[in-house]
């Protein structure tokens, strides 16, 4: 699913918000449970802060096949 | 008839207490085993000459909450969807709500569901979440409204009229692939339900993600229903119910037979129509002819049970 895929870089310490500009409310969730946004309905956001460098993969639980990554560099 | 841990004495009465759940509402005729559908635009009527021995309702994916264009009055066409339940000319003996009851899953969504479900005329109403239903507690909130007398995280089954029903909850957790998952425990769930069964029971089972590969690119499928299926193999009726999809859809594999229920709310694409199932405006005029409600119908003698599919009125 390329069109719903993607991948941010950002430093430790970064936070990282996401807002939803659809009309289909969305979530940002992690697959490794570190983090799990409320549902945002439109113009809504959610906001995060990366302390710790890895790779972190997130879906929206609403839309699982919607996926990212937020690659967090030391 | 499934063992002395079957819940449904008191879901079924709890749930009827607490009210009704409504989406899309489907009847089922229940004949013998399988379930025989009809798309009808026409009211009703009950054409066999022997009374049905149960006749219920399925309604789906209201999404109370949503507000977009494809439908800024769910809550109107989901009120209508319940007069149209409450005016098929008899009293289902019970409707069943098969997900996406609200938007968001607040609170404030959760209570005015359950408020509208108390104007269905049933006995008994029962539901399965969707994924709307729990986007962010894993369905804490959806089983403080709707769990009594579940089990796990919200699955159970019960029996009326000779019929096996088993309601599932495959909307907690997704494969890699984004489908839903039933997960370990809901599946051993399964085979011991079934298990004291003898094999010419007819069997339906709801859940709000399709049991079928409808379309996995997304997520409309359940990555390890073929486990679930698996234990019902020997049977020689079995008709599955679903929601989440907001279109009419029908599948057979073997002794098997699903069934996409439509919505009272807004219309999504067909498969692989777009990059996304986004919620679709019809010109005006034309958005009750998508949603509508689901009658069935079960004969004892007969193989199969009966649907019969209505558009919205």
């Amino acid at each position: 699913m390329p069109v719903y895929w993607y991948l941010s870089a950002v430093p430790v310490g970064a936070t990282v918000t996401w807002t939803n500009q659809d009309e289909e409310p969305h979530t940002i969730a992690a697959k490794d449970g570190s983090f799990h946004g409320p549902g945002m309905d439109t113009h809504g956001t959610y906001s995060f802060t990366f302390t710790k460098p890895g790779t972190y993969d997130y879906i929206c639980s609403i839309h699982p096949f919607m996926t990212g990554t937020v690659v967090v560099t030391g | 008839m499934t063992g002395e841990r079957d819940p449904q004495g008191m879901s079924r009465r709890q749930l009827i207490r607490h009210s009704a759940w409504f989406g899309s509402a489907v009847v089922l005729t229940v004949v013998g085993g399988e379930v025989i559908s009809h798309i009808a635009g026409s009211t009703p009527t009950s054409s066999q000459a022997t009374r049905p021995a149960l006749r219920f309702a399925q309604i789906s994916d209201s999404h109370i909450g949503f507000s977009g264009g494809a439908n800024p009055n769910v809550a109107g066409t989901f009120g209508e969807a319940i007069n149209q339940v409450n005016s098929l000319g008899y009293t289902p003996d019970f409707v069943i709500h098969t997900g996406d009851l609200t938007h968001l899953a607040s609170p404030a969504q959760f209570d005015q569901v359950k408020q509208m479900l108390t104007g269905l005329n049933t006995p008994h109403v029962f539901t399965v979440p969707g994924e709307h239903d729990s986007v962010d507690d894993a369905g804490q909130k959806y089983r403080q409204v709707f769990g009594a007398g579940t089990r796990g995280d919200g699955w159970y089954s019960f029996d009326v009229a000779g019929v096996h029903f088993i309601a599932l909850v495959n909307t907690l957790s997704f494969s890699q692939m984004g489908g839903g998952r039933l997960g370990t425990d809901q599946l051993d769930f399964i085979e011991k339900d079934v298990a004291p069964l003898s094999s010419d029971t007819p069997i339906v089972v709801f859940s709000h993600i399709p049991l079928f590969a409808m379309y996995p690119g997304w997520g409309w499928g359940t990555d390890d229903a073929t486990q679930a299926l698996s234990y019902l193999k020997r049977f020689s009726s079995v008709t599955c119910l679903n929601g989440h999809v907001h279109q009419l859809f029908s599948k057979t594999e073997g002794n098997v037979t699903f069934y996409s229920a439509t919505t009272t709310a807004y219309p999504l694409p067909h498969p692989g129509d777009g990059p996304a199932p986004k919620p679709i405006t019809l010109p005006a005029g034309q958005l009750h002819d998508a949603l509508g409600v689901r009658e069935v119908t079960y004969t004892k003698g007969q193989q199969a049970l009966a649907l019969k599919d209505q558009k919205l009125q």
